[in-house]
């Protein structure tokens, strides 16, 4: 019974891993959805919600383990399906409705892709299971075209070729446990589908594409960070990230490829559990910190940052949790984001001394600083979402009438926040258990990844001994002394006032003036009565390259109408010419 | 000691190459003159050869005193002691210096000398000076480091002839004299040394 | 970990506020005035320990959890860099923990910048942030460039296998005149920021502590200070490590520990000459430093990587 399951299922460490991600990360944001879903409770139905969301997670399962292509295929258009009636769940407010169906065109396009890819593997090798096609490789010819198809298709799933938070992938305005999950796991579905393809499929790529990938993934990286960083809605500001953490992720997947083709396996092994590793934890915090932003719109009704202000008095559990989330993702010792990020630096360091070119050499260490400035503009932009959102005082009225939050969402935060300092701590044993799997799967040798030992776990344990010696010496100071409570100093006015903090703008104005025009930024000044001062960001890559290529679209689909009239006399014509044209192609060219 | 000195030479070029205060970059060519001096000292002694003591010593002579006293002098006329708007912003102009030096010294693989890197690394961070600056004293300072490499190439290429690199430096004193004066007179035709004001006379 | 690794830690922690105190003292006798004690910093800290809190109404758990934090890391942080003895024990040292324990100091600070409300807070945090963000390459290509030099990325190796001697001084120079740069802006010190003004305007790292008061401000204090001691101490170790003692014998270490004091020692008059003799960039200037500095670190990997 079981060897004639497997026929169907892929039962590889690669799979197995990818569902790990996603039943981990599918229950506590199901915990989370129980209580979110009450914003809707009047509206819609409940069930329809648990069918598709149930659906969603299983197409995603799904996806990871199917054995052959077909079922690859099925799996993906249903994940897409499901995930566009979760989209536009909440579709009587009109804004939803047209992001999900940008969203459902461009995951068609992907799928499209994705089609004409299997398309070229089955021409090649004559199969479509995956064991099979893996054992007739040798046959594909012309592997640089598969390989560009699987980067379109994936890329574009992923958030890599298509940022999320432009319009076209509006993660930021579907539900909040919707945009979590598809942050969390369905960008990583995407990065699996890459990794299967890519590695195992087609058994590693020429250097030059793995090249393409890593410089492709450095450019978005720093994109995705600057844009995400000029955001003033929260949420927008997240799913920007994601996108830039999809970069990074596709970028240390590049060096894996280019030291796959290089021979270097060890390194390449190293790289690509840096991938994986970063994947998990990127699931992790960044569907914490979207079921965060969620709490903060179900609770005040708004995601706009410069509204919000001071949210940490009412909603002090939901405010630790993203404090945990924020911490991760700001790559603070000994968090999750920390040892996937500290991993994917070093890999670059080390790779990089082993290859022999030295042109390459330059390449992968200029790769590694853009990364690092972009980790640096990501602790900006947490920074930011987090202490514009919930530290200070309230900004406006919004901020203060404060919903209370069912408990379920604050259990389903607190078993993220949970999981990420887990996979902090224990990240030598994790990177450890992954470094072996890969490496039985891809070079049938055993080779462990551990670049820091047991470093972190130490460092945690002595951090944490310190922080509670610490906290217990205050505690000994503090005896007898009550702290005295006074209002901030109202810098030479009688009181603070709430607009006399830093607004989210304010905040990243200086990386506006440095980077502005990568995301578009303008600023506006005018001086009526009052000094009115109007900015805003587009999205570059949206308005230069991707609308233009709708534009064209439409401009054809228009002169295309024109040999439509009405007659039927007309299309038996057509149809006539298009069998005459076939027939013509089929004699001479086969 | 060679190593030392070599890194000096680096290091003010780079400064030169991001920085626009403009004393700033006469001291940094000064600097970066007196080490090349003391290179071609350095040389000398552990060759034996007379003819590197002798471009040292016109290298101090020329470098290290006249032409950042020609520069000194026309700086004291100017109004402005600091690049305004460059064409490529310092930040951009240090990135580029940086990357561009890398791959200097990845594209020159082949050559073992120190010197020769150290002086094409020179060549570009001039001409990149002579590109993104605005202002005739910046640009001047720019063929004069660009000037500093060509030194340093000659020093560990091709043995050329003293009278030679004799007559090089002696050209170049002579065309730091003229641009000086030449400053001078931008100066107080324009008000400016902005070099963009130069387009007024096309037409 | 041995007892002398610990001992030496200590001693690093109990004389960070001397090492400030006696900079303050010397950048006030260049200025040609007589200056505080150098034992200033340890009354100040004896103060505000005396001294009550005061918290603003805004606060939140970060104010009351941030101190501790802050404290701890950088106590941390002092047992992660050698001082004069080196043993055998790699536990801990790697330059990347050591980088992103920095960071922890850097993310508490501009919480707390943000927690009370005020109109400063903000200012200094995002201008902190500004330039960290700049700084992380240079930090990144530093580790590279130990890691091509040592071949490895434990600070503790790396001083050992340094202070035998370096391969490529031109390239140990220049990638050294990048990370004092590095430590610069990290501790947002002079060419960066001024630590000693407390005007709002032209501040970044007192602007976010402003609203603290008593033991919560000496934290921070005694953190800012061991930050820039440990930071002076990696520096020294990583960069100029000869005569560091290998084994624990008496007269080794005796010299190692005269040598890193007179290593210090010179570090601090470095630190307080181009602190009199320089003023502070502008805030949209410094990332033009920083660039200047990643260009020596990419020039040094570059020169390193290719002998």
């Amino acid at each position: 019974m079981l060897s004639y399951l497997s026929k169907f299922f892929m039962d590889d460490f690669l799979s197995v891993f990818f569902l790990f991600i996603i039943i981990l990360i599918a229950i506590p944001v199901s915990v989370y959805s129980t209580g979110y879903i009450k914003k809707y409770r009047n509206i819609y139905s409940g069930r329809y919600f648990w069918i598709m969301f149930g659906l969603f997670v299983l197409s995603m399962i799904g996806v990871v383990m199917s054995s052959n292509s077909i079922s690859f295929m099925v799996f993906w258009e249903l994940m897409s399906i499901a995930s566009f009636f979760l989209a536009i769940y909440d579709h009587k407010n009109r804004e939803s409705i047209k992001p999900g169906i940008y969203y459902f065109v461009l995951t068609h396009i992907s799928g499209l892709f994705l089609m004409m890819m299997f398309g070229f593997i089955y021409k090649y090798t004559g199969s479509i299971d995956f064991t099979e096609i893996v054992h007739s490789r040798g046959m594909i010819q012309e592997p640089w075209i598969i390989f560009i198809l699987a980067l379109i298709g994936f890329g574009a799933k992923a958030g890599l070729l298509v940022s999320e938070g432009s319009s076209f992938c509006a993660i930021h305005k579907f539900p909040s446990m919707l945009s979590a999950m598809m942050s969390g796991v369905m960008l990583k579905v995407a990065i699996y589908g890459f990794i299967r393809v890519t590695f195992f499929l087609m058994g590693g790529v020429s250097w030059e594409s793995g090249l393409a990938v890593m410089l492709l993934g450095t450019v978005f990286a720093i994109y995705n960070i600057i844009n995400a960083l000029l955001q003033n809605d929260n949420k927008k500001l997240l799913a920007y990230s994601s996108s830039e953490n999809i970069g990074v992720i596709f970028s240390v997947i590049g060096l894996a490829l280019v030291l796959y083709d290089l021979k270097l396996y060890e390194a390449a092994i190293m790289a690509l559990t840096a991938g994986l590793f970063h994947s998990l934890n990127h699931g992790v915090f960044k569907s914490l910190l979207f079921t965060g932003a969620g709490s903060a719109l179900f609770a005040t009704g708004t995601s706009n940052m410069n509204e919000l202000g001071g949210l940490h008095a009412k909603m002090k559990f939901t405010a630790i949790c993203v404090f945990i989330g924020t911490a991760a993702i700001s790559c603070i010792p000994p968090l999750n984001g920390f040892a996937s990020e500290s991993l994917i630096l070093v890999s670059f360091i080390k790779s990089s001394f082993l290859l022999d070119s030295k042109k390459l050499f330059l390449v992968v260490i200029l790769c590694g600083c853009v990364i690092m400035l972009a980790s640096g503009a990501a602790i900006f932009a947490a920074v930011k979402a987090f202490g514009i959102t919930y530290l200070g005082k309230a900004r406006s009225e919004k901020a203060v009438n404060v919903r209370e939050i069912p408990r379920s969402m604050n259990v389903g935060m607190a078993m993220l926040s949970a999981l990420s300092i887990l996979f902090g701590i224990f990240s030598p044993f994790i990177v450890g258990m992954i470094s072996i799997g890969l490496s039985e799967s891809i070079l049938e040798t055993k080779y462990i990844v551990q670049p820091f030992g047991y470093e972190i776990t130490r460092v945690a344990i002595l951090l944490f001994g310190i922080i509670i010696l610490i906290l217990l010496v205050s505690r000994i100071l503090d005896k007898g002394k009550k702290p005295q409570i006074n209002s901030t100093w109202g810098c030479g006015f009688d009181t603070s006032k709430p607009n006399m903090q830093y607004s989210g703008d304010g905040f990243s104005q200086p990386v506006a003036r440095y980077f502005g025009r990568m995301a578009g930024y303008k600023k506006e000044s005018k001086v009526k009565d009052t000094i009115l001062l109007k900015q805003k960001t587009t999205d570059k890559l949206e308005n230069n390259i991707y609308m233009k290529l709708i534009y064209f679209t439409n401009f054809l689909a228009v002169r295309v109408v024109k040999i439509h009239y009405g007659k039927i006399q007309l299309y038996v014509a057509y149809i006539l010419v298009a069998v005459i044209l076939s027939l013509i192609l089929v004699i001479n060219f086969v | 000691m060679l190593e030392i000195l070599t890194a000096v030479i680096l290091i003010t070029a780079i400064i030169m190459a991001g920085f626009r205060r403009i004393n700033l970059l006469t001291k940094g060519f000064r600097i970066q003159s007196l080490a090349i001096g003391l290179l071609c000292f350095a040389l000398g002694y552990l060759s034996g050869e007379s003819h590197y003591y002798v471009i040292g010593v016109l290298t101090l002579i020329t470098k290290t005193v006249l032409i950042p006293h020609f520069m000194n002098r026309s700086i004291k006329e100017l109004s402005a002691n600091r690049e305004m708007d460059p064409i490529i912003n310092g930040w951009w102009s240090s990135v580029i210096a940086g990357i561009f030096i890398a791959v200097i010294y990845v594209v020159m693989e082949g050559f073992n000398s120190d010197f020769i890197i150290a002086g094409v690394v020179l060549l570009v961070t001039g001409a990149l000076m002579l590109v993104a600056r605005k202002k005739a004293i910046t640009q001047m300072t720019g063929f004069l480091v660009m000037e500093n490499g060509l030194v340093l190439l000659e020093l560990s290429m091709i043995k050329m002839g003293l009278l030679i690199d004799i007559l090089i430096i002696l050209e170049v004193l002579l065309i730091s004299a003229i641009m000086a004066i030449m400053i001078f007179y931008i100066n107080k035709v324009f008000h400016s040394v902005n070099t963009d004001y130069l387009s007024n006379l096309k037409d | 970990m041995s007892i002398i690794y610990i001992i030496q830690s200590l001693l690093l922690i109990a004389g960070a506020p001397l090492f400030v105190g006696s900079l303050r003292r010397l950048k006030a006798v260049l200025r040609g005035y007589k200056g505080a004690p150098v034992l200033q910093p340890y009354y100040e800290l004896m103060k505000l320990f005396s001294k009550g809190r005061v918290l603003s109404g805004n606060s939140s758990f970060i104010t009351s959890i941030a101190p501790a934090i802050v404290l701890a890391a950088s106590i941390l942080l002092a047992f992660t860099v050698p001082v004069a003895y080196i043993g055998s024990d790699y536990g801990l040292g790697n330059i990347f923990v050591i980088i992103f324990l920095m960071a922890i100091l850097k993310f508490m600070t501009v919480l707390i910048g943000l927690d009370s409300a005020s109109a400063f807070g903000g200012m200094g945090g995002s201008r902190e942030l500004f330039i960290s963000m700049f700084a992380e390459p240079i930090g990144f290509l530093t580790a590279a460039f130990l890691y091509f030099e040592a071949g490895s990325f434990n600070i503790i190796e790396i001083t050992y296998i340094n202070s035998r001697g370096i391969a490529e001084p031109a390239a140990h120079i220049m990638a050294a005149v990048a990370f004092l740069l590095w430590i610069a802006a990290e501790n947002t010190r002079i060419p960066v920021d001024n630590p000693e003004t407390h005007l709002e305007l032209t501040m970044i790292h007192e602007a976010m502590l402003l609203d603290l008061s008593g033991r919560d401000l000496a934290y921070f204090e005694l953190s800012t200070y061991l930050k820039l001691t440990v930071s002076m101490a990696l520096f020294v170790n990583a960069f100029i490590p000869f005569g560091i003692a290998a084994s624990a014998s008496g007269s080794f270490l005796l010299t190692a520990f005269v040598l890193f004091v007179v290593k210090m020692l010179i570090m601090l008059s470095m630190l307080a000459v181009t602190e009199t003799i320089m003023a502070k960039f502008r805030l949209f200037r410094a990332p033009e430093l920083l660039a200047t500095s990643f260009c020596f670190a990419l020039t040094a990997i570059a020169i390193v990587y290719l002998h």
